[in-house]
């Protein structure tokens, strides 16, 4: 009856029954207080006794113990004499002994009230559980009967769907146990055009493909003896006569007892499937190669391949990018990884920056840096990432390619430096480059080229641009050239004057050739010197050249002034011994006048002697520019030897002429190349004069060597030139001479070069002294070769 | 013919137009003129044993005038010598002048300087030859006398006595008497002195008395 009213009491925690057993005590000793406080009822043990009772009802037999022992305490602290002390008046004692087997005595009261409970309890539960199984048991009888029913309904079903599948499925048949076919479906039948009687009792194998029948010959056997269940592929005849692949399986039916009492065989036409499967297979393997083919591809292509992920991590590079950089694939690809591993320090902020705006923008980055190597080396690479966007157009993935550039680079680098030469070259000598693509007129010029041409950097150059600054009476000349260039001429070398807008003249050197590129373009390509200030120290040089020649024709006289002006003298004494002869003779009383005749004669003839001695002293001696006319050789050998006759016989010098006749013309600067003789002769005389011991001779030869040019030799019979003084012959300021200045040879020397001739000695062979000659170009060999140069004829 | 047989005008030039001036030139004084184009030609030449002088240039083919004026010297020719020069210098006409040239003229030179100096030499060469005349008549007279009367004449032109010349040849006083008067007889001198003269024409030295 308590149970039935607190149901749950047994779900409270232990702890709470025990908890109620220490408030109770508490509450009865606080209403006992107040009981006797408020009302001044003296305190009735009863409420000790009802709050064990009630902890005896609620909590159980234990906490009542408790609350029993709390009471006692409380009981003898409280309400018993002496008042809040645990000691104990004597008597006292029965109250509270009292107290204590009241106590006692409902708590074993309550102890077998729960007792009693509890086996009430129990009987209860397994009566009830006895009532559900039997109702359990009795729905399982009814599901039982229900499924017998349906699965009699199933079978018969099933017997009747087995024969419309039999006929139905593709090939199916059975044989009895020693693999006799009994039993061949209609499918079968349709299938192998066989008629049923042709097959009964017949082994599998009419419709066998003969290469398949031993295969099958030796299953059949094997599993007949095993009594197991097989499967094979086959070829079996079809009624139009095509074999084709079939699976069949082959399963026994066994009896109780474990024996076969029937073969059952199924099969399949997979003749489709096969060739789907070797279709399969055969493009299957065709991808794999193609795959294999790529990855080949993509390792041996030498660009350094990578790929990356959206965010732009690495997820694979290629062989060649792991052999280059020496990093293996595991090292190379993942998150967060440092760039600075893989490019130069000076490159790696610059590429990270592009990259990061690649990504951002989804542009395709294209950037050159500096590549380590694997041994530490850096080289140009240039590297091109692009991504890959699905339809939508998100980028799925980055490719990048690394392609080697440093040659490039290297030269790329060399060629800017050597443009950079070049233009200070051009810069320094004045020159300029130019292009003119004769297809369609398209000019090029260096900045060196505007210069010179005074054109602002931005005109576009054109043969009108050029033609404004070539001066007009040039304009002609380049005009040829232009039309050279049409006709097809490779090379063009000739001069230019420039007028400038501020007057000034420039003059130029052009030499440009024609250039044939392998694309069949055609250019004429060349270079234009400004010559201008080198015409002009040229002209200066000339000028300073002629004045030394002067000075030095002019020393040489000094040198055989003597002699000059004995020649001089000679036929005016003549002349005043003759007029004065003269005077006498007509101071005569009968003058004689053929006397006077002879001696007026005289007199002319030596006048005009002096005259011609005159002239060509002040010929050596006048400060002209070099006059190139037409002479012969021979005419200036006399001439200068009869000017030298008398220092040569002052000398006791012997003079002997060779002059070959009849000799082409040359063409020179008479002066200039008397000068030259005079200079040899009085060489050959200083010679001489240094030998005591044998004849003094001295001989200039003339004739026209086999080159056809014209050579003078003065051949002496001096002291020879001294080995060691050989080499310095022609220097200026080189002399043997105590008071020599040492440019006489020196200038002879330019002055027949300049006559496109040259000057030479050479020891005598055989005998004594020495030989100096010049040789000279004729005429007629030279008329060619000068071109376009003036004579004065 | 022209001018004065009894002298001639040697002219050495090898300018062929100063040869005729020359000539013409010398004709018109009335010399008589032989003209040379060579130093060799003139030395291979005979020379006439009559007054005569030589024109010559400084400046010749093969040897220069001064040196032939040495040449001429060391071979005993003592012809009067006029230089001729296109272009003299002083120490050329020292030189010149030293070795004994009558003188030195610069071409063109004025006639009459060029005469003086011809005539001045042929005068010398004339003096010269009349010396040269006396001299071997002396010398003719020199060699008719005795060896001893030779002997006793530097001793006379000394100045010694008959006494200190016996003495010295250790012969007696009268010998020497005797040779005296016969050196002065032969020699046809007239006085001591003139004995003196000649037998200095002759390059006969006084004995040094010392001795």
């Amino acid at each position: 009856m308590l149970t039935s009213a607190f149901p749950s009491r047994l779900k409270w925690p232990v702890i709470l029954d025990y908890g109620i057993a220490c408030a109770t005590p508490a509450l009865a000793v606080v209403l006992d207080v107040s009981f006797s406080r408020l009302w001044g009822i003296d305190p009735p043990a009863s409420v000790f006794l009802c709050g064990i009772l009630i902890v005896a009802w609620v909590s159980g037999p234990g906490p009542a113990l408790l609350a029993t022992a709390l009471t006692v305490l409380a009981f003898d602290y409280f309400l018993m004499q002496p008042i809040y002390s645990f000691s104990l008046e004597f008597k006292e004692f029965p109250r509270l002994a009292l107290l204590t087997i009241v106590a006692l005595f409902m708590v074993s009261l309550s102890a077998a009230q729960r007792r009693a409970t509890a086996l009430l309890r129990r009987a209860r539960d397994e009566q009830r559980e006895m009532v559900q199984e039997l109702r359990k048991l009795n729905e399982a009888l009814r599901v039982e009967n229900t499924e017998r029913r349906r699965a009699d309904e199933k079978m018969r079903r099933t017997e009747q769907e087995f024969r419309l599948i039999a006929d139905n499925i593709p090939v199916l048949a059975s044989c009895r146990p020693d693999g006799t076919v009994d039993f061949r479906n209609k499918t079968w039948r349709d299938y192998s055009g066989l008629s049923r009687d042709n097959l009964e009792g017949r082994r599998w194998g009419s419709s066998t493909h003969p290469d398949d029948l031993p295969l099958v010959e030796r299953e059949w056997r094997s599993h007949i003896a095993t009594g197991e269940p097989f499967e094979l592929e086959q070829r079996v005849r079809r009624a139009d006569g095509e074999y084709r692949w079939h699976w069949v399986r082959r399963v026994p039916l066994h009896d109780d007892s474990g024996n076969v009492i029937k073969w059952y065989g199924v099969g399949f036409d997979i003749e489709d499937r096969r060739l789907a499967e070797e279709a399969q297979r055969r493009s299957e393997a065709a991808l794999c190669e193609a795959r294999r083919e790529l990855q080949l591809t993509i390792d041996s292509i030498p660009v350094m391949v990578s790929t990356f992920d959206p965010d732009g991590t690495r997820s694979f590079v290629n062989q060649q990018w792991q052999n280059y950089t020496g990093h293996t694939q595991q090292e190379a690809t993942g998150k967060g990884l440092d760039t600075s591993l893989y490019y130069h320090p000076d490159d790696v902020q610059r590429f990270d920056n592009a990259w990061r705006i690649a990504q951002a923008k989804g542009e395709t980055l294209s950037v050159d840096v500096r590549t380590r190597r694997a041994d530490g080396t850096y080289r140009w690479y240039t590297m091109r990432r692009a991504p890959l966007r699905d339809e939508r157009g998100n980028i799925v993935k980055w490719y990048s390619v690394g392609i080697d550039v440093d040659d490039q680079k290297v030269a790329e680098n060399a060629l800017q430096r050597s443009e950079a030469y070049m233009v200070e070259a051009q810069k320094l000598n004045l020159t300029g480059s130019m292009a003119w693509d004769l297809a369609n007129g398209d000019h090029f010029w260096s900045d060196e080229t505007y210069r010179i041409m005074g054109f602002d950097r931005s005109a576009k150059p054109s043969m009108d641009l050029i033609m404004q600054r070539i001066h007009p009476d040039d304009r002609a000349q380049l005009q040829h050239e232009v039309d050279r260039a049409a006709q097809g001429a490779q090379i063009h070398d000739f001069e230019q004057r420039l007028l400038m807008p501020d007057g000034q003249i420039k003059h130029l050197c052009v030499r440009a050739h024609r250039v044939k590129y392998v694309s069949g373009k055609e250019e004429i390509v060349g270079a234009l010197m400004d010559i201008t200030e080198s015409r002009k120290s040229q002209a200066a040089l000339d000028a300073a050249q002629t004045a030394l020649a002067h000075a030095c024709r002019v020393a040489t006289l000094g040198e055989i002034s003597a002699s000059i002006a004995h020649e001089v003298n000679q036929p005016l004494a003549a002349i005043v011994a003759n007029g004065q002869a003269c005077l006498r003779f007509l101071r005569r009383e009968t003058p004689d006048l053929n006397k006077l005749r002879g001696a007026i004669e005289w007199i002319v003839k030596d006048g005009k002697r002096a005259d011609e001695v005159i002239r060509r002293v002040r010929g050596l001696l006048k400060k002209a520019d070099t006059q190139k006319v037409l002479f012969d050789v021979n005419d200036i050998v006399c001439e200068v030897t009869a000017l030298l006759q008398r220092e040569l016989s002052a000398q006791h010098v012997t003079l002997r002429l060779e002059l070959a006749s009849a000799m082409p013309l040359i063409v020179g600067d008479r002066v200039q190349l008397q000068q030259v003789i005079i200079n040899l002769v009085v060489n050959g005389v200083d010679a001489i004069q240094a030998v005591m011991d044998r004849s003094h001779e001295l001989l200039i030869r003339s004739y026209e060597d086999e080159a056809h040019q014209i050579v003078v030799a003065v051949k002496d019979s001096g002291v020879g030139i001294p080995a060691e003084t050989a080499d310095r012959l022609f220097d200026a300021f080189f002399s043997t001479k105590p008071n020599g200045l040492g440019i006489g040879l020196s200038i002879c020397r330019s002055i027949i070069e300049d006559h496109g001739g040259r000057l030479w000695a050479t020891n005598n062979t055989g005998e004594p002294g020495a030989t100096f000659q010049f040789a000279l170009p004729s005429h007629q060999e030279q008329a060619p070769l000068a071109g376009t140069s003036k004579l004065d004829h | 013919m022209e001018g004065n047989s009894e002298q001639v005008v040697f002219v050495v030039d090898d300018d062929e137009s100063m040869q005729a001036a020359l000539t013409y030139l010398f004709q018109s004084m009335n010399l008589h003129v032989e003209v040379f184009g060579r130093a060799t030609a003139f030395l291979e030449s005979e020379l006439p044993s009559i007054a005569s002088c030589l024109v010559l240039d400084i400046r010749l083919p093969g040897v220069n005038g001064l040196e032939f004026q040495g040449v001429l010297a060391r071979a005993g020719i003592h012809i009067p010598i006029v230089f001729m020069t296109g272009h003299g210098d002083i120490p050329m006409s020292v030189k010149a002048m030293k070795a004994g040239a009558i003188d030195f003229l610069s071409k063109p030179f004025h006639d009459q300087d060029m005469l003086d100096a011809v005539m001045r030499a042929l005068d010398q060469d004339r003096k010269r030859r009349d010396e040269e005349k006396a001299v071997s008549q002396l010398r003719h007279l020199f060699e008719s006398l005795t060896r001893r009367e030779r002997e006793v004449l530097p001793l006379v032109i000394s100045g010694l006595m008959n006494k200190q010349i016996a003495y010295r040849l250790e012969i007696s006083e009268i010998t020497v008497k005797i040779h005296r008067g016969q050196v002065m007889k032969k020699m046809e001198a007239r006085s001591l002195a003139d004995l003196v003269r000649m037998a200095e024409m002759l390059g006969i030295k006084r004995t040094n008395l010392q001795e």
